[in-house]
C-alpha cells in the first residue's frame, strides 16, 4: 500500500482529516464487531457507498458522507483480522497509547475523567468502552439526507452480523447532531474558527516545520513531522495505517445552565464580557487580542493575531493578559507565541477538531431541563499523547508555560471554560479561581477574580480510533486496492492554505511575567 | 502528587551486556544530567541493578524516577534529548526479551516504556510534599 511519492494522495486520505465539512446534519454511529459479525461485509457495504476521500468536489457537495474510524478492540477482532491484512502481533507496533485506549492509567493521567466523567460510567454504562470497534460518521444535507444514509448504514450493519451501540440514556438514541446555527455549540460560541493550516511541507516549502503542517497529522511520513506519527516501525502495522491519522473521539456534556448561571455572575452588564473572556473570543468569534471592548463582524473569524505582538502599552503587561486572561480557553489550547516551558518543545502542538454538538438546546433564560446536551467531539492528531492529550492536560493543569504563577504559588490555574476543577492524584495541586486583569496606563493591573469556578462539562464517553486511508479500509472489505494511480500523488497536491508570515519566536526568558495570570 | 516510573528490565546474561549494565549504572547521572535538569519535571532518578539469586552478575536493570504531572505527552522530550535517548536505548539493547518494535524510533520508545513500566497505576507511592520541580528550584 506504500505509496512511491513523497506527497500524499487525496483519494486515499479520508475527507474529514484535510477538510470541516458544513453539512448541518450529521450522527456518529457506533458498532462493536461480536462473534458472529462479518466485518468485511459491512466494510464492503460501506466502501460500495463510497467512503469520503479528500479530493476537491468543487461545486457538487456531496448530499451524503461517510467516514469511520476504528479503535484497537475493533483492530484486534477476529473478524477483522480474518481479513489477514495484519496478525494481532502485527497490531503491537502501534503506539501504546491508542492500544491502551483514554480509560487507561496512562491517558487519564492527562485527561483526568473523575468523578461523574470517570471512565466507568461512561456511555451511560450501556457498554464497555473495549465494546466500541468502529464509528461510522454520516453527513447529509438534509434532515432525509442524513435518515437516507443512516438507514443504509444501520442496514449494512444488520446484514453483516455488526451490534449497534447506543450512548445515549434511553440505550436507543443515536449520537445525532442537533440545529444550531452552523459552528456553534451550546455555550453560544462560534466554534472551528481556529484550525492547522494543514499544509503540506516538503523539501521545497520554505520556513521551518510547522505544528500545523498535514506531515504532523498524517501516519507515515516522518521526515518533516514533529511529534512522530507511528505506527514508524516497517511492517504490515504501518503499512496498514499510512495516510490514516487519529481520532480522540469525546463524547463531553455541557452544563449551558451552570455555564449561564457563571457568565450572569459579574452583573447583568457583564455577562457578554464575561463569556469572552472566558474564551478569549467573543461569542461571535472576534479574539479577545483584536477586539478586547467589544466583538466585531470584522474580527469574527480572525485567526493571524499574537499574545505578545504588537508589545503592549503597558510594560506590566507583556503577555496582553488585560486584553486575554491567561487562562481563557483559546489561549490555554493554543498559546500561539506565548512562551513554553523547556519540555513543551518551542512552538504548541495543535490539533484538528470537527465536532459537532448534540442534544436539543436548552431554551433561553431556562432552568437546567435535565435533557443531555453536549460536544460530539472528534480531536484528530497524528499522536495522541503528544498532541492530544497534551492540550488536555494543558487545560487540566496551566502549567507549560514559564509566564504562570511564579514559583512560590502552590497551586495552578486550570482552562477557564473546560478545566475538572480537581486537583490530579498525579499532578500538581490546581485552584479554581480565574483572574481576569484589567487595563490600566501603567503598572501592574487591578484583577477580576471569579472565584469557585465550577465543572462544565461532564465525560459521557471516549474512545481513540484510526482513521483509516481509503485503501486500508477496501483491504478490510476484500475489494482490491485503489489503482496505482489514485494511490501515488495526483495532480491535486495542495493541500491546506498559505500561513502568513510570522515574527519568530521569542526565546523563553525574552517574556516578562506579569503579576497576574 | 508526582508520577512514578519503575522501569523493569532483565538482561542478557552475556559478558557484553552484563559489562553495558555496569556502565550504564556508574555513568547514568552523567549521562542523563542535563537532560533531566533542563526538562525541569523530574524530582529524582536513578538507575539500579537488581543482582541474580546467586549473588553472581546482574539479573535485571531498575530505572526508578518521580516526576511531575502526566507521563505520555512527555515521553518525546526525553526521546529527542541525546542523553536520556542514549540511556533508554542502550537498556533496550541488552534487555533479555528485544522489545518488539525495536527502539529505533518515538513509537518503539514509548511502547518500551509502557511494557516494562511496573507502576502503570501508582498507589504505592508516599511523598511529603505537593511541590513541583518548578516550584522547588525556583522557590
Amino acid at each position: 500500500m506504500s505509496s512511491a511519492s513523497p506527497i500524499p494522495s487525496k483519494a486515499n486520505l479520508q475527507g474529514l482529516i484535510v477538510r470541516g465539512y458544513t453539512h448541518p446534519y450529521s450522527s456518529h454511529l457506533l458498532y462493536s464487531f461480536g462473534a458472529q459479525a462479518q466485518a468485511a461485509l459491512f466494510f464492503k457495504a460501506l466502501c460500495d457507498r463510497g467512503i469520503q476521500d479528500a479530493q476537491d468536489w468543487g461545486a457538487a457537495k456531496p448530499r451524503t458522507i461517510l467516514n469511520l474510524g476504528l479503535t484497537y478492540a475493533g483492530l484486534s477482532c477476529p473478524s477483522v483480522l480474518k481479513a489477514g491484512v495484519f496478525t494481532a502481533a502485527d497490531l503491537t507496533a502501534f503506539p501504546a497509547t491508542f492500544q491502551n485506549g483514554p480509560a487507561s492509567d496512562g491517558s487519564q493521567a492527562s485527561l483526568a475523567d473523575v468523578g461523574t466523567s470517570d471512565p466507568s460510567q461512561w456511555w451511560y454504562q450501556n457498554f464497555q468502552t473495549t465494546d466500541l470497534h468502529c464509528i461510522v460518521h454520516a453527513y447529509g444535507l438534509t434532515a432525509a439526507d442524513l435518515t437516507e444514509v443512516v438507514e443504509y448504514v444501520a442496514a449494512a450493519a444488520r446484514a453483516a452480523g455488526v451490534t449497534e451501540l447506543f450512548a445515549a440514556r434511553d440505550q436507543k438514541s443515536r449520537l445525532t447532531q442537533c440545529q444550531l446555527p452552523v459552528d456553534e455549540i451550546h455555550f453560544g460560541y462560534r466554534d472551528g474558527i481556529s484550525e492547522p493550516a494543514l499544509q503540506w511541507r516538503t523539501a521545497g516549502t520554505p520556513g521551518p516545520p510547522d505544528q500545523g503542517d498535514l506531515n504532523n497529522f498524517l501516519i507515515g511520513y516522518p521526515e518533516y513531522a514533529l511529534v512522530g506519527p507511528g505506527p514508524t516501525s516497517p511492517g504490515p502495522a504501518a503499512n496498514f495505517a499510512k495516510d490514516g491519522c487519529y481520532n480522540a473521539f469525546r463524547l463531553l456534556y455541557q452544563d449551558v445552565a451552570k455555564f449561564n448561571t457563571l457568565i450572569e455572575s459579574q452583573g447583568p452588564d457583564k455577562v457578554e464580557w464575561t463569556a469572552a473572556k472566558l474564551v478569549g473570543r467573543w461569542r461571535n468569534g472576534s479574539p479577545l487580542m483584536l477586539s478586547p471592548d467589544e466583538p466585531s463582524p470584522a474580527t469574527q473569524d480572525a485567526e493571524d493575531f499574537l499574545y505578545y505582538t504588537p508589545a503592549p502599552s503597558n510594560p506590566a503587561d507583556a503577555g496582553n493578559t488585560s486584553k486575554c486572561p491567561f487562562s481563557a480557553h483559546t489561549r490555554v489550547a493554543n498559546p500561539r507565541d506565548q512562551a513554553l516551558t523547556t519540555i513543551e518543545g518551542k512552538t504548541p502542538v495543535r490539533i484538528i477538531r470537527r465536532g459537532v454538538p448534540y442534544g436539543a438546546p436548552l431554551p433561553a433564560g431556562a432552568p437546567d431541563d435535565g435533557v443531555d446536551r453536549g460536544l460530539v467531539g472528534l480531536f484528530l492528531c497524528g499522536n495522541l499523547t503528544s498532541q492530544f492529550e497534551r492540550i488536555s492536560s494543558w487545560m487540566n493543569v496551566n502549567d507549560f508555560s514559564p509566564v504562570f504563577p511564579p514559583p512560590r504559588s502552590r497551586t495552578y490555574p486550570q482552562d477557564a471554560l473546560l478545566g475538572n476543577r480537581v486537583s490530579s492524584s498525579t499532578g500538581p495541586s490546581i485552584n479554581t479561581d480565574f483572574l481576569v486583569p484589567l487595563p490600566t496606563a501603567a503598572g501592574p493591573c487591578p484583577v477580576t477574580k471569579l472565584t469557585n469556578l465550577p465543572e462544565l462539562l461532564i465525560t459521557r464517553g471516549a474512545a481513540y480510533c484510526l482513521l483509516p486511508s481509503i485503501s486500508a479500509i477496501r483491504q478490510l472489505a476484500g475489494l482490491p486496492p485503489l489503482p496505482a494511480l489514485l494511490r501515488a500523488a495526483n495532480a491535486d497536491t495542495q493541500f491546506g492554505h498559505p500561513r502568513k508570515p510570522r515574527p519568530l519566536l521569542p526565546l523563553e526568558n525574552d517574556h516578562v511575567a506579569t503579576s497576574h495570570y | 502528587m508526582a508520577t512514578p516510573l519503575t522501569l523493569y528490565v532483565p538482561i542478557k546474561q552475556d559478558a557484553i551486556s552484563q559489562a553495558a549494565a555496569q556502565y550504564a549504572q556508574q555513568n547514568f547521572v552523567s549521562s542523563v544530567q542535563a537532560g533531566l535538569d533542563a526538562s525541569g519535571i523530574v524530582h529524582y532518578a536513578r538507575l539500579s541493578l537488581i543482582p541474580n539469586p546467586s549473588g553472581s552478575g546482574t539479573l535485571a536493570i531498575l530505572l526508578d524516577t518521580v516526576f511531575d504531572g502526566a507521563m505520555n505527552p512527555y515521553l518525546d522530550y526525553f526521546w529527542q534529548n541525546d542523553g536520556t535517548k542514549k540511556a533508554f536505548q542502550g537498556i533496550a539493547a541488552i534487555a533479555l526479551t528485544p522489545p518488539e518494535p525495536p527502539v529505533t524510533d518515538q513509537t518503539g520508545f514509548e511502547n518500551f516504556i509502557d511494557a516494562n513500566n511496573l507502576n502503570k497505576k501508582a498507589t504505592d507511592l508516599y511523598q511529603a510534599y505537593t511541590l513541583t520541580v518548578k516550584q522547588i528550584v525556583g522557590s
